[in-house]
């Protein structure tokens, strides 16, 4: 399941009271490095989101118990599950499941064109050439790509532009690849995107449902 | 290389140059995401005029990381 808190990019949403004891001592660590304080704001609503999905789908109220494997990626110690966060400007997704994950959510930034050969297959880049809103359907590739590479482990660093998740540049999308499959779909401020072995559904939520959250725990 | 970084730098952040140093870290103190990471390493590539391996990218955390692999990179 992903689970996905959005907002306005004029309109951050305001921390919650007392928001560092919802967080492990790590997330806090990470979460106050951050010099910019819509990246701090992001990173705490991104924990606050894996709690809920956590909460949701499996009636977890304690604290998660996350280590970092070789690969830089995030793990529950006990496997008890699989998770993946991801943040931007614009939002946040949780992605749990018993089974490997990967999520993304871009914003939609400008194009910078040196590096589409880099991200972009041909195809992909020909379709950014034909689209409106270019910046929009680079988002959802990267996404994808993102995405993959958190499932995989390898995150950004394998050969992008041989991955593509969106052959039509038509979303949403499915794409499968191995024994995986890339879902993508585009929202009002950002693309959102999940690998996994298998389907997943997606669910927005609001400030409002995390609150009550929170008062439970 | 330091100064010649910190230019490259201030394309992608709007701030003092010469507040980056070799510990400033690319997420928490520029508050770059993966994609932002990958455009200043392309930038990066372009200015120095050398390739940086897709997985070498992934490890970059801080400005230091980033030296270092300019000097990796520089002598191949």
């Amino acid at each position: 399941m992903v689970y996905y808190f959005a907002w306005q990019p004029d309109a951050l949403p305001v921390l919650p009271e007392d928001w560092q004891k919802y967080l492990s001592p790590q997330r806090l660590e990470k979460a106050l490095a951050y010099k910019n304080e819509k990246d701090k704001i992001a990173s705490v609503y991104a924990f606050l989101l894996l709690r809920y999905a956590l909460y949701k789908e499996y009636g977890i109220t304690e604290m998660p118990d996350i280590y970092t494997d070789e690969n830089g990626k995030p793990q529950e110690k006990n496997g008890r599950y699989h998770f993946n966060i991801s943040h931007c400007a614009t939002g946040v997704a949780c992605a749990v499941d018993t089974t490997c994950i990967g999520v993304d959510v871009q914003d939609f930034r400008p194009i910078r064109n040196n590096v589409l050969p880099k991200v972009c297959s041909e195809n992909e880049q020909a379709l950014l050439l034909q689209c409106s809103t270019p910046e929009k359907l680079f988002a959802a590739f990267w996404a994808g790509k993102e995405a993959y590479g958190k499932y995989t482990g390898e995150g950004i660093g394998y050969a992008m532009n041989e991955k593509s998740f969106c052959a039509d540049g038509v979303l949403p999308s499915v794409a499968f690849e191995g024994n995986c499959m890339v879902q993508t779909d585009m929202h009002e401020n950002f693309a959102l995107s999940v690998c996994s072995g298998f389907e997943m559904q997606m669910q927005e939520i609001k400030e409002r449902d995390l609150q009550l959250f929170l008062h439970l725990l | 290389m330091l100064e010649k970084l910190r230019e490259i730098i201030c394309e992608f952040v709007q701030m003092d140059p010469q507040s980056i140093t070799e510990q400033t870290n690319i997420r928490s103190d520029l508050g770059l995401n993966s994609l932002e990471l990958v455009n200043l390493a392309v930038a990066i590539e372009d200015a120095f005029d050398l390739e940086i391996p897709d997985r070498a990218v992934v490890g970059i955390e801080t400005v230091a990381d980033v030296m270092a692999l300019l000097e990796e990179y520089s002598e191949d």
